[in-house]
């Protein structure tokens, strides 16, 4: 479950103070998959990197599974992050010297697991994201929907219970949408926590959406 | 540190080497430099130390002014009643100019009866040979720096000297000595003590000094006053002060080096840390992806750092192991001048391998410690990358 | 403390040309300087540490807590280095010092040596300290000891400042025309007097020691820390002395050579180095084994296996040469009265 109460993220120019995020208060039970809505500029990307601890707040809570992660030292958000959050990003952010197998890989080496463990679980990603006869391409030489198909293996690779896709779809084309929200489909049905930001239509139609949030100008409404 | 860590980190590193090379390229020159140095100055302490081994504690000289003088033989009696002393050798040498050159020869005379210049020829050449050379009376052993003289003026293998009565003696080369003493044996002519007696012209109640041994070191500093207090003119020099004022030749050389090094150091040092800062810009997005799937700072810090180190690691292997070849498969060309170069006759030295953990350890106190201490704070920078910068 | 007798010395020493005292020296000033960074840093984060508070401040000082952190396990790596280095350079020096026949003659040569030494072991004790303490810091919550680890840092760096003066002044005052004693005028068995601490014979001496490691094991792994301190002090003193008058005549194969330091040439396989090193590890370890469990409550058994393993290694290597002496000759070695050369 992820709780966020009165989550404040503002920063100070010379002459006035702007507010990515004004007042937030949301609840999203495990499970849900839920859709943040807004225009480029509202504060969803804000809210997705908060979530993830991947950034602070000037004020408020975030409490995923019960524990407080904003004020965790560095060594303990990290840690949290990586077993229990998979992001999926908009420019999918791989690491373009590596292979597709490595860059699933990545996130398992500060878990310290054994090699044979690490082959196992990327196998697994890569049959997920339907990615395996590509397991030993460059990143570099991926198509736009390899790259995102590489992206969600990664996401998932860590068995984390939770899946944050910040405008996932804003680079490919309609086949590649369509494929990916099957994927998407799979992963709700494995009970995992998914929240999209996005202003792509192509969500406004699916059935398994539990919860539309809005958000204009860093407020929900 | 676990393999699948390894693993990434060699795969990251050698995925992206370009970025490194230059860091290595100059890295490996100051290593080559730097080791060739040492391991030259390495040498050299060793083979002093070694040919000193041989040598006797203690040297008495007479002195007149600042100029050395022959020493009366009667001096040895005196010497062998100060307790401690056990036995006194006199020696015959000096110096034989020729003259076309403007160099030197060292003519050191040997004695068939005595013990101590046995040893410390039969460090130099075995014994069946020196038998055979006291055989004849006109036999010389030469060193490789009188050979090449004699072989460039077209002489076959006798020379001949010039007394100071005028008459001659002509001598055979018998033996030239070998290739580890020219350090010391480069310019030496050895004959007969007779023969040495009559070409520098020592009178044969005199010699040239006195050697002997004092076996305790604590016995030293007394033996030393004693000897000086048997006459005002009298010098005394131990082993320790040859091979200290052998040392403080060579520091001067290698304080020297090692000042226009440090010059190098710094630059190299200012170098580094701008490259690893520039390169902070093009790193920190792929850190910012690490830190946002889950990489700690103590993870980035380590992966960053193990690179710094592998950089230190391939460019100290190479740099050493081109020094090593450099100096003691090549004999250190151009390099070894800087250090020799003040030779009386021209010297070809083989420099013997003298490598130990101490040598390595200096080295690396010397490239990797300013190294890592340059690139502290710009790899802290990259590997504290927000994971924000990973959305942007 | 100094400019007096630094002053006197001003005019700088020939012998601080020697390379490998250059090295050292230059060694020595990069890591201060390096340090001096890290106390600068460290004086900010203490002023300004608020662990509650959410402004870019605080967020950006727990970023700086890293930077120091990195700093010191630079500074303890090379420190670790520059120990036996230092050592080392001694012994190669001691070829140029008349009457000294190994490190320890240069040692003692002035007021400097001694103090210098244990200044650089403390130092080395301190930061593995630290180093505790940073590793249990972070892995707590909410930074718990991160104002005990900021005044341990000003304490090791006042320390290393002054280290670093002596090492210089230690140099500049070793005068190579100068006779030094070696060890045996320095360790050696006077005819009539006792150099074994509280009035022991060795056979009490060498029960002692034994029964010391023991203790210590028991009471690691007991959890009796009150004890552990205790049996660390004695074992200290007795395991010094016991390799001092009795194993290391047993590795120099002589009865009447007690020099700590000539084990550390390559004449006995610098067997002293591993001999000391897993005894002063041990110590170490066990040092911070106890801070770690009575100052921050932790049970970490990753030290106390470790300090097992040192102090194990050391005991066995003792007790192999005196076995292997006995094997290859029947008899334990006999000391021989020896006068003093005066």
């Amino acid at each position: 479950m992820i709780e966020i109460i009165e989550l404040n993220r503002y920063y100070d120019n010379q002459k006035e103070r702007f507010y990515a995020l004004k007042d937030i208060n949301l609840t999203i039970n495990r499970g849900e998959f839920v859709l943040l809505h807004g225009v480029s500029g509202s504060g969803k990307t804000t809210l997705l990197t908060l979530i993830a601890g991947m950034d602070k707040p000037n004020s408020g809570i975030v409490k995923i599974e019960g524990e407080p992660i904003i004020k965790l030292p560095d060594q303990h958000l990290s840690k949290f992050r990586n077993q229990h959050i998979g992001i999926i990003f908009q420019h999918y952010n791989l690491l373009e010297n590596l292979s597709v197998y490595d860059n699933i890989a990545t996130p398992l080496i500060p878990m310290r697991l054994s090699l044979k463990e690490i082959d196992k679980r990327v196998k697994e990603s890569l049959e997920i994201a339907n990615i395996s006869h590509k397991a030993n391409s460059l990143a570099s030489r991926l198509s736009g929907g390899e790259k995102q198909r590489t992206a969600i293996a990664r996401a998932l690779v860590t068995q984390a219970s939770i899946i944050l896709c910040d405008e996932p779809t804003a680079n490919l084309d309609k086949a590649n949408r369509e494929m990916f929200l099957e994927i998407l489909h799979k992963l709700h049905k494995l009970n995992k926590t998914i929240i999209v930001s996005t202003h792509d239509p192509i969500f406004n139609d699916l059935d398994y959406v539990t919860r539309w949030v809005s958000i204009v100008d860093g407020k929900i409404v | 540190m676990s393999s699948p860590f390894i693993r990434f980190l060699l795969l990251n590193f050698f995925s992206e080497k370009s970025k490194q090379v230059t860091v290595i390229l100059f890295s490996i020159i100051i290593i080559f430099i730097l080791s060739s140095v040492l391991f030259i100055s390495n040498s050299m302490h060793y083979s002093i130390k070694e040919a000193l081994k041989a040598q006797p504690d203690f040297v008495i000289q007479k002195m007149r002014g600042d100029k050395q003088i022959d020493i009366s033989e009667r001096v040895s009696d005196e010497l062998i009643e100060i307790p401690s002393i056990a036995k006194v050798t006199p020696r015959v040498y000096g110096r034989y100019f020729i003259k076309p050159l403007g160099k030197s020869f060292l003519i050191v005379g040997v004695d068939f009866f005595d013990v101590q210049s046995h040893r410390v020829l039969e460090k130099l050449i075995d014994s069946t040979n020196l038998n055979n050379f006291f055989d004849t009376r006109d036999n010389m052993i030469i060193g490789r720096g009188v050979k090449r003289w004699m072989e460039d003026n077209h002489y076959d293998n006798n020379l001949t000297f010039f007394t100071p009565k005028g008459k001659s003696v002509t001598l055979k080369a018998f033996y030239t000595l070998p290739k580890e003493s020219e350090l010391f044996s480069a310019d030496m002519v050895i004959v007969p003590i007779d023969i040495a007696r009559k070409i520098l012209g020592v009178s044969r109640r005199k010699v040239t000094d006195f050697a002997f041994n004092v076996p305790n070191v604590l016995e030293w500093e007394i033996v030393t006053i004693k000897v000086s207090a048997l006459d005002y003119d009298l010098r005394v020099i131990n082993k320790k002060e040859s091979y200290k004022a052998y040392s403080e030749y060579f520091d001067f050389k290698g304080g020297f080096f090692l000042s226009i090094f440090l010059i190098v150091l710094v630059s190299f040092s200012l170098i580094l840390y701008q490259r690893y800062s520039q390169l902070y810009s093009i790193e920190r997005r792929q850190i910012g992806i690490l830190r946002a799937l889950g990489w700690s700072i103590k993870d980035t810090l380590k992966l960053k750092f193990f690179e710094a180190l592998l950089v230190i690691f391939i460019s100290y292997a190479i740099g050493v192991l081109l020094g090593y070849i450099f100096v003691y498969i090549f004999d250190a060309p151009i390099l070894k001048d800087i250090f020799l170069g003040s030779f009386n006759i021209e010297v070809e030295p083989t420099f013997v391998p003298v490598v130990d953990i101490f040598l390595l350890s200096s080295i690396f106190l010397l490239y990797a410690l300013p190294f890592i201490a340059s690139v502290l704070i710009p790899v802290w920078k990259i590997a504290t990358t927000n994971p924000k910068e990973a959305m942007v | 403390m100094g400019f007096y007798c630094g002053w006197k010395n001003c005019i700088m020493n020939s012998i601080l040309l020697n390379t490998n005292i250059a090295i050292f020296l230059l060694a020595e000033w990069i890591v201060w300087f390096i340090l001096f960074i890290a106390f600068g840093v460290s004086i900010y984060i203490l002023k300004k540490w608020d662990f509650q508070s959410y402004t870019p401040t605080q967020y950006k000082l727990e970023k700086y807590a890293y930077l120091v952190m990195v700093i010191l396990v630079f500074a303890f790596s090379m420190k670790f280095i520059l120990l036996p280095y230092f050592v080392f350079t001694m012994d190669k020096i001691s070829d140029i010092v008349p009457g000294a026949m190994c490190s320890a003659g240069v040692i003692s040569f002035n007021h400097y040596g001694m103090k210098l030494f244990f200044v650089k072991l403390l130092i080395l004790l301190l930061l593995m300290v630290w180093l505790m303490i940073n590793h249990y810091d972070l892995e707590a919550k909410k930074y718990p000891w991160f104002k005990l680890k900021g005044w341990l840092y000003l304490v090791i760096f006042m320390l290393i400042s002054v280290e670093l003066y002596w090492d210089y002044a230690f140099f500049n005052d070793i005068d190579i025309h100068k006779v030094l004693n070696c060890c045996s005028t320095l360790y050696g068995l006077l005819e009539g007097v006792n150099p074994l601490p509280f009035g022991l014979d060795k056979t009490r001496l060498l029960i002692l020691f034994y029964l010391l490691y023991l203790m210590i094991l028991s009471s690691t792994f007991s959890k009796q820390y009150f004890i552990l301190s205790i049996g660390l002090l004695l074992f200290t003193i007795i395991g010094y002395y016991s390799v001092l008058y009795f194993f290391g005549t047993y590795i120099y194969q002589m009865p009447n050579h007690n020099c700590p330091f000539c084990m550390l040439q390559k004449d006995y396989y610098y067997i002293g180095y591993l001999l000391w090193g897993s005894f002063i590890g041990g110590i170490f370890l066990g040092v911070t084994t106890i801070i770690a469990n009575l100052i921050l409550g932790i049970d970490t058994q990753k030290l106390k296996i470790l300090m097992t393993l040192l102090f194990t290694l050391f005991i066995v290597i003792c007790s192999l040469y005196v076995a292997i002496y006995y094997i290859q000759n029947g008899v334990f070695l006999e000391p021989v009265k020896v006068e003093m050369v005066m």
